[in-house]
């Protein structure tokens, strides 16, 4: 299942209808799809939001997030299918196979920063009425 | 040691043999994969790896069979986005089309319209039982038509036929008439007519007509004391009347019981049903089916034959008691005489069965009555020989009825046959119904598509070739199932060989849909599949409600929680 979302990109200014976006916002774009975000797609996002501009292995993202290949895969296929990831073959030493290297693209990185926007704003909304109630 | 287990060399070659499979959008996953196995640490934890990377390529695999298309590609725009769905679609209905195709081509054939139409009696079966109507749920020849076209041509087979055949037809007497006063030789049809019309009072000078005719016959006797019981029964307001105190029963029985033979006249309806199916086409395996059990319409007054031999078993005691052994003799031997008349031609497989057991039934009686009388007397030659003829006729009615339940048991394959065709007919109907869903759906977006012109998602491309798979696969079955059965019916009508229709009585009394609901402990029973599959649409059309209401829903909140 997919949901459709609005995002803007960090670098665009300027929405559908005119209006000044503020880099990060949510929003509505009826054009782009976004995969669904599981929580092990979340785990793997957060993973790559460590160290965003870094290339990482598979092997290395299914140790540290703790995910068996067969679950990491179709996450980074899908992950790089609606663009949020892109993919780089790298050769470590003469001798040796090539590694496929990942990497968040400005998009992928928007993308989390939104759904960890809204996992907060939620975390948030469910603290809200123990307080109020603590409060009275 | 060379021979020694290697799980990284397994792990390697069961990822190689995973990405020969994979669809070309996944082989540069497959390739990570197998590139990433080398520095995967511990042997095991390889293996481990390439098991979950061989199934994540094989469900690629598997889904790239149902959805063509480098399924890998990001749709990044509007344009790329449509022409993808564009090739989808072609394939999908190029495909669809081919298989839609082939399988209005079946309708061409012959047997694949009767089996088409014996897979849809299943449906009028279900329909009557739902709705509670008496009709018949195999509505076969329109013989008031056949009727019209038999007076035209002046075909007193023809018209006989109707009046032997047409159950509930009206006037079935009078096109007996006509039948008869075109051929007197076809007097006969009377006690066929009146054997299945008995209610109707109009036959009584039809059947007077027919002793006339066959004075020796005790048919038509039997015919008249069918019909005083009947009378009897009305009189009563259809309560179990005392036909056997009215000396018209009486009467009836004991000319029907003196009569010097009992004929059914078997081999004339046969030869009648045999020339008239051949001159009308008929090729309606249940109505070759009807004309073969007709019999069991001729077989009038059996359960009076059994009682008026009671009372005559019964009467006989009384007079040997008073020391009339003549008497007592006469009646035994009236009986046994009956009995010895009921053995049936040898012909019909299911006849001798049939009226063997109810014979070996009727014989055994007075056969332990005289047994029983001569040991009185004391005669102990003659008691054990009507000793030996009780224990004779016993094994006879064992052994019948053994070979009657083995008749109708069939083999496996009738059994599979009548399965199969019963499933395909259900899975043809599904598989059309999804796919005219499908064509109403892509119409639907076509129509408000800009530009105007074909357009489908991927879930109707999936459903939509898969149904049209599903209507040539379940067409191919249906025929298959049949055609064997239609060659039968093919043969007989060729040659008028009736055990020809052996295999596919058994075959048709599979196909019986006359029980709804199942009963519990039937579940297995695919002659109830109607049922079932009502049952289970309504449960996945409700599931389908409750996942768009949910799916709307949680859109919903998801819109208004980004807003």
């Amino acid at each position: 299942m997919f949901v459709r979302f609005l995002f803007a990109m960090h670098d665009w200014k300027h929405g559908t209808d005119g209006r000044l976006i503020a880099s990060g916002d949510i929003c509505r774009l009826w054009d782009v799809k976004i995969p669904r975000m599981s929580p092990q797609t979340i785990q793997v996002l957060e993973e790559f939001s460590e160290r965003p501009t870094a290339w990482h292995y598979g092997y290395e993202l299914s140790r540290e997030t703790g995910l068996k290949s067969g679950t990491l895969y179709p996450i980074l296929m899908r992950l790089a299918k609606y663009g949020l990831l892109e993919t780089k073959w790298v050769t470590t030493e003469k001798g040796v196979p090539p590694r496929h290297t990942y990497r968040l693209t400005p998009k992928g990185v928007e993308v989390l920063r939104g759904e960890l926007l809204a996992r907060a704003r939620q975390r948030v909304g469910a603290r809200k009425p123990a307080l109020s109630g603590g409060a009275a | 040691m060379s021979g020694r287990f290697n799980p990284r060399r397994l792990a390697r070659a069961m990822l190689q043999g995973a990405m020969r499979i994979a669809p070309a959008h996944a082989a540069e996953w497959g390739q990570a994969m197998l590139c990433e196995l080398h520095y995967v640490e511990g042997n095991w934890t390889a293996l481990a790896w390439a098991v979950g990377g061989a199934g994540v390529l094989m469900k690629q695999a598997l889904f790239s069979l149902f959805i063509p298309g480098p399924a890998s590609q990001m749709a990044s725009s509007d344009r790329q986005f449509f022409a993808k769905e564009k090739s989808m679609r072609k394939s999908t209905l190029i495909a669809a089309a081919a298989c839609l195709a082939a399988s209005l081509l079946f309708f061409a054939a012959p047997a694949f319209r009767q089996a088409f139409a014996l897979s849809l009696r299943q449906w009028h079966a279900l329909v009557g039982s739902l709705y509670g109507g008496g009709e018949s749920p195999y509505p076969g020849t329109d013989y008031l038509k056949m009727a019209d076209r038999a007076r035209k041509n002046h075909d007193a087979e023809g018209l006989a036929f109707v009046a032997a055949h047409g159950w509930g037809t009206p006037n079935a007497g009078a096109v007996a008439d006509e039948a008869v006063q075109i051929d007197p030789n076809l007097t006969w049809i009377y006690a066929v007519a009146g054997a299945r019309n008995w209610s109707q009072p109009e036959f009584d000078q039809r059947i007077g007509k027919l002793e006339e005719y066959d004075p020796q016959n005790a048919t038509p006797h039997l015919i008249d004391a069918q019909r005083v019981q009947y009378q009897d029964f009305a009189r009563g307001g259809f309560r179990p009347g005392k036909y056997a105190d009215d000396p018209a029963w009486q009467n009836a029985m004991a000319a029907a019981f003196a009569s010097p033979k009992l004929d059914l006249y078997a081999d004339q309806l046969q030869q009648l049903d045999y020339n008239v199916s051949r001159r009308y086409g008929f090729d309606d395996p249940y109505e070759v089916e009807s004309q073969y059990f007709l019999s069991n319409g001729i077989s009038p007054g059996f359960g009076n034959s059994m009682d008026y031999a009671k009372s005559l078993l019964n009467s006989g005691d009384a007079l040997a008691a008073r020391g009339d052994s003549a008497g007592a003799l006469k009646q035994y031997w009236l009986v046994v005489h009956f009995g010895e008349m009921m053995w049936p031609p040898q012909h019909r497989t299911y006849d001798v069965l049939r009226i063997g057991i109810f014979a070996s039934v009727f014989l055994e009686e007075p056969y332990k009555h005289l047994a029983a009388f001569y040991s009185k007397r004391a005669d102990r030659e003659q008691a054990e020989f009507f000793n030996y003829l009780v224990d004779t006729t016993k094994q006879a009615r064992l052994s019948n009825s053994a070979a009657a339940r083995q008749f109708f048991a069939g083999t496996p394959a009738e059994q599979w046959n009548a399965n199969i065709l019963g499933a395909s007919g259900i899975a043809l109907f599904l598989c059309a119904s999804v796919l005219l869903v499908c064509a109403v759906v892509t119409l639907a977006r076509s129509l408000r598509a800009q530009p105007r012109n074909l357009q489908s998602g991927p879930l109707t491309n999936l459903l939509g070739g898969a149904s049209a798979v599903g209507v040539l696969v379940s067409s191919s079955a249906l025929y298959l199932s049949y055609r064997p059965y239609d060659e039968l019916v093919r043969a007989y009508l060729r040659d008028g060989d009736p055990s020809h229709l052996q295999t596919l009585i058994v075959f048709l009394s599979f196909l019986n849909y006359d029980s709804y609901p199942p009963k519990v402990g039937t579940l297995y029973n695919l002659r109830d599949f109607p049922v079932y599959f009502w049952a289970a649409t309504i449960v996945l059309c409700i599931f389908a409600v409750i996942f768009v209401a949910v799916r709307y829903v949680s859109n919903l909140r998801r819109s208004t929680a980004a807003a």
